[in-house]
């Protein structure tokens, strides 16, 4: 399937920004909605400077610019999504909340729109459980800042369909992004490496090993790392980086993650070998 | 010694203090005893600090400072410790080496709790006039970088093994999305599994934390080279 037509939601957000101008700069027409017109007029502005630089930059023609732009709607109006091709949602990271939009979108969207999530930490199988088109949604996980970094990490619920996967990997190519297959599990590749690593760079801190200030050269000299982490963590953000270690945390005692996503998906009893009818 | 910096943190929760340390421009005389391929050219005969290369190491109270150069080991297992009151003229070292790649310029440089600031001083201005960059640290398992960075490497295998990308893609991952010169797999594959087995399980050992327990890939690679098993593919 060709798609011409992007759909992103969250757009008067970080992330939602920075995708939207993906999809414009790659001349997709590109519905940009938000709950928030406020954060769509920042982002609008925000938008016309980013493509200003890259004018003066020599990357983009003035001519590209004004195009660019042109093909940027801002809408609060979940009906102007319609009759996009994929809709990418890139909103607040909270389960309900986005398996709610996905719902309402199943509603107003035609039949072979893609739905595409931006998430972090929750499981695409489980964002997709319950949408009424759960065999048309994709993991797309961009990097920050979406305009800027070029990866992207797909990944499949375990009803996404191979035409869908397919379609929406040849996507981020035309849109010159590089993707990256991953599972649909916690942190997809990038966090799962890089939480770990970062808690563990703060307990050594607690544990006095070293000054933060020596952590980041002996990785920067040791390792090439361009950024210490303990630079990448004031980037990110401790608060952030707390969020993102609660939602990994694992426990002997939650369900684990293939239970949890069969659960969403509704799968037959018989494909983990468990009898649901026994009702244990 | 100090230069002014930075920082603030969008949470409001700094790390980094902004102290930097200028580089030391005059180091006292050393005298160097033993051998390692990792300090080919430091030579030294003289002066009032000895400098112990390849793991010895003799007490000598008489000196400013008495530095031993450590394999994965702590220095506690050359100087003894007591009652978390150890510490003499006694410094570690190690130049960062990535398995079986070529040495950094990296040295650690490794305190105990009572060691002397005569003895870190003089121990950083030797090497740090021979070109090497220092970084301070405790005399815990793994120092920082192998500290840090072994259970990424062992994530990463383990990851392999579960399916969760190709090789290729969790590094491309890691390059493209964190700026990483090789990726955590190209990285440990060219230092050598089997080398990353004997670290991690020093480590292992001297933690008990799970997350240092060699993996599958690291216990296979260290059959094959020791027990005469199939040598993994080329
Ligand atoms: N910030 C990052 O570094 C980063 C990186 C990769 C992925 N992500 C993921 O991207 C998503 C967004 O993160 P962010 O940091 O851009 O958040 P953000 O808070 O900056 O933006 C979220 C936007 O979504 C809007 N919004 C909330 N609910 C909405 C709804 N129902 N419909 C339409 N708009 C709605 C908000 O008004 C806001 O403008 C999250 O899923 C996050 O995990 C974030």
């Amino acid at each position: 399937m060709t798609i011409t037509k992007i759909g992103v939601c969250g757009a008067g957000g970080t992330m939602g920004a920075g995708i939207a101008l993906v999809a414009a700069r790659a001349g997709m027409q590109t519905v940009c909605f938000d709950l928030s017109p406020d954060a769509l007029a920042r982002q609008r502005a925000a938008a016309q400077k980013f493509f200003g630089r890259s004018v003066d930059k020599g990357r983009m023609t003035q001519g590209d610019c004004d195009a660019a732009l042109a093909r940027m709607q801002d809408s609060s109006d979940l009906n102007d999504l319609a009759d996009c091709d994929m809709v990418i949602e890139a909103i607040f990271e909270n389960l309900d909340v986005k398996k709610d939009l996905f719902a309402k979108l199943n509603a107003i969207c035609k039949p072979d729109t893609i739905f595409a999530s931006n998430t972090s930490t929750l499981s695409i199988t489980q964002i997709a459980g319950g949408c009424g088109r759960e065999d048309r949604v994709v993991g797309m996980h961009f990097c920050l800042p979406a305009q800027v970094m070029k990866l992207i990490e797909m990944s499949r619920g375990i009803n996404t369909s191979e035409e869908v996967f397919t379609a929406a990997w040849d996507w981020t190519e035309t849109a010159g992004q590089i993707p990256v297959e991953t599972q649909d599990k916690p942190g997809f590749i990038l966090n799962a490496l890089l939480v770990p690593f970062n808690n563990d760079v703060l307990r050594a801190i607690e544990a006095g090993l070293a000054t933060p200030e020596d952590i980041d050269t002996a990785i920067k000299v040791g390792l090439g790392y361009k950024m210490g982490p303990c630079t990448l963590l004031e980037l990110i953000g401790l608060d952030t980086q707390v969020l993102l270690g609660e939602a990994f945390f694992p426990s002997r005692w939650t369900p684990a993650p293939p239970f949890r996503r069969s659960a969403a998906a509704w799968w037959p009893p018989d494909v983990l070998g468990i009898n649901r009818a026994k009702g244990c | 010694m100090v230069a002014a910096g930075r920082l603030g943190n969008k949470s409001g929760q700094g790390l980094l203090t902004g102290l930097t340390r200028q580089k030391a421009t005059e180091a006292p005389g050393f005298t160097v005893l033993g051998h390692s391929a990792n300090f080919d050219d430091l030579k030294g005969t003289g002066g009032d600090v000895t400098l112990h290369l390849g793991g010895g190491y003799a007490p000598d109270a008489s000196k400013t400072a008495v530095l031993v150069e450590l394999g994965s080991e702590c220095l506690g297992q050359h100087t003894g410790e007591h009652m978390g009151q150890e510490g003499s003229n006694a410094v570690g070292f190690a130049r960062y080496r990535n398995g079986s790649d070529a040495p950094s310029t990296l040295i650690e440089i490794v305190h105990q709790p009572n060691t002397s600031d005569a003895a870190i001083e003089a121990a950083r201005a030797i090497f740090e006039v021979q070109g090497f960059d220092t970084v301070l640290c405790k005399d815990l398992a793994g120092r920082i970088v192998d500290r840090l960075v072994r259970p990424k490497y062992n994530d990463a295998l383990r990851f392999l093994d579960e399916g969760l990308a190709t090789a290729e893609d969790m590094d491309k991952t890691c390059c493209m999305g964190l700026g990483y010169p090789v990726g955590p797999l190209a990285r440990v594959h060219s230092g050598g599994l089997a080398q990353h087995f004997e670290i991690s399980k020093a480590l292992h050992d001297m933690t008990g934390l799970p997350g240092y327990a060699p993996v599958r890939r690291a216990v296979v690679a260290k059959a094959a080279q020791t027990g005469g098993m199939a040598k993994a593919a080329e």
